[in-house]
């Protein structure tokens, strides 16, 4: 039997302001602190950003760490979910 | 060292300016190596963000006392881990997949082959090898055309030259070669900008069922020309009346043409007088599969009637009645069923 499914617990990050590398810098160190529970699926973590080199830069390297991304645009600033990668 | 110099050299000793000095000039040296040392990790920084592509740091952005606070080359190092890992987690899938998919091509009953872009061969499963290759020879990286049609120019009917110019999959059927007859058929594969980087060719050796069909249809049409010259005649008619066939004799003796038959029924040509004993006879065979000796009285198209005596049997399929074949010459009024 499937294991039940819980819902991860959204976390999330104001960078707006921000511009590359800091933000990228901001988003890998949350990501190393919260690997675990990223892995796990306990967590999402969100980030809010009105830089667009940061909607590639994140959404790339988090996918090479093995994790899932989606980029959505909210008004004038992108919301970036990174999640449980998809195995 | 002159006696003047001398004598100088105790007395700054002695006042503890000689020391200033050297601290002065060790501390420009500190502040020189520590400047350096801020270069160095800054540049390595930069290097570090540009292999995770992203903008170098700027110094209005992150000042020295911040830059080792905020410790960027720890969080790509701990980053790197992560995409280490990721990767040897990918692997291990690919190699996983990469073995399933040896099995799967040496279990397979049929020959695969794998081509680049520019026809070489670049993959191929043991039943390829059986069925085309030489044993012991190293064929990969040569042109298909030599490998497989013995050709240096690929045959104007090439599988793998149709894939490239249509771009999408086809199959293929009895393509010959040297004698034998194979169903192939082919797929491209697609890089992300579209482009084919391999073909990947299947072949299934159908030589045998060939020659079978043939030899079904040589033994048919031997039949067909016994059937349609006897004098008899000869009809297969189908568990709902319609008939499946009748010969040359058959529709003479009832004046019908071979375009009409198709929308008659065994009831259009028995005797009204005859359609009780004929069509009880017909639902037992059916039901029973006991065939035998029947009379009947058969109505031509003009209203003719023609006694009748035969022979009538019926093949089953899955238990089911497929057909009764009937065989049919004249009788005497005599010896009919009226």
């Amino acid at each position: 039997m499937d294991k039940e499914q819980k819902t991860p617990q959204i976390i999330e990050f104001d960078i707006r302001g921000q511009l590359c590398p800091a933000t990228l810098l901001i988003a890998l160190k949350e990501l190393n602190r919260c690997k675990e529970q990223l892995h796990n699926g306990e967590i999402q973590l969100v980030f809010k950003t009105d830089n667009r080199d940061a909607t590639i830069t994140i959404p790339d390297a988090a996918e090479n760490m093995g994790y899932g991304v989606e980029v959505r645009r909210v008004d004038n600033y992108y919301l970036l979910v990174v999640e449980q990668g998809h195995s | 060292m002159k006696l003047g110099e001398r004598l100088r050299g105790v007395v700054d000793n002695l006042s503890g300016a000689g020391e200033i000095q050297r601290l002065v000039a060790e501390n420009d040296l500190l502040r020189e190596r520590e400047r350096l040392a801020y270069v160095y990790v800054r540049s390595k920084v930069n290097q570090l963000l540009r292999v995770m592509g992203t903008l170098p740091l700027r110094a209005e952005e992150l000042n020295d006392s911040t830059l080792l606070e905020l410790d960027p080359i720890g969080i790509i190092a701990d980053a790197f881990a992560q995409v280490l890992d990721h990767l040897n987690d990918t692997n291990d899938k690919l190699k996983l997949a990469n073995d399933e998919i040896q099995a799967i091509l040496t279990a397979a009953n049929v020959g695969i082959l794998v081509l680049d872009a520019e026809m070489k061969v670049q993959a191929f499963n043991p039943k390829l090898r059986e069925m085309f290759l030489p044993a012991g020879i190293d064929v990969i990286g040569s042109a298909c055309s030599e490998v497989l049609c013995g050709q240096d120019i690929p045959p104007a009917d090439c599988t793998f030259a149709k894939v490239m110019a249509s771009k999408i999959g086809l199959q293929r059927q009895e393509w010959a070669l040297k004698g034998c007859h194979y169903d192939v058929a082919a797929a491209p594969i697609k890089n992300r900008f579209g482009e084919i980087t391999h073909a990947v060719l299947v072949y299934n050796e159908v030589t045998d069922r060939k020659r079978m069909m043939e030899s079904l249809q040589e033994s048919e049409e031997m039949f067909r020309t016994l059937l349609e010259n006897s004098r008899d005649m000869v009809q297969g008619v189908t568990p709902d009346g319609t008939f499946l066939y009748v010969n040359r004799a058959w529709r003479q003796a009832l004046g019908y043409g071979e375009d009409e038959i198709d929308r008659l029924t065994i009831h259009d040509i028995i005797h009204p007088d005859c359609r009780e004993h004929c069509l009880g006879f017909f639902q037992a065979l059916l039901s029973t599969g006991k065939g035998g000796e029947i009379e009947a009285v058969f109505v031509s198209r003009d209203g003719t009637t023609l006694p009748v005596k035969g022979n009538v049997s019926c093949n089953f399929r899955d238990g089911k009645p497929l057909v009764t074949c009937g065989i049919f010459h004249r009788a005497d009024v005599g010896q009919s069923c009226l």
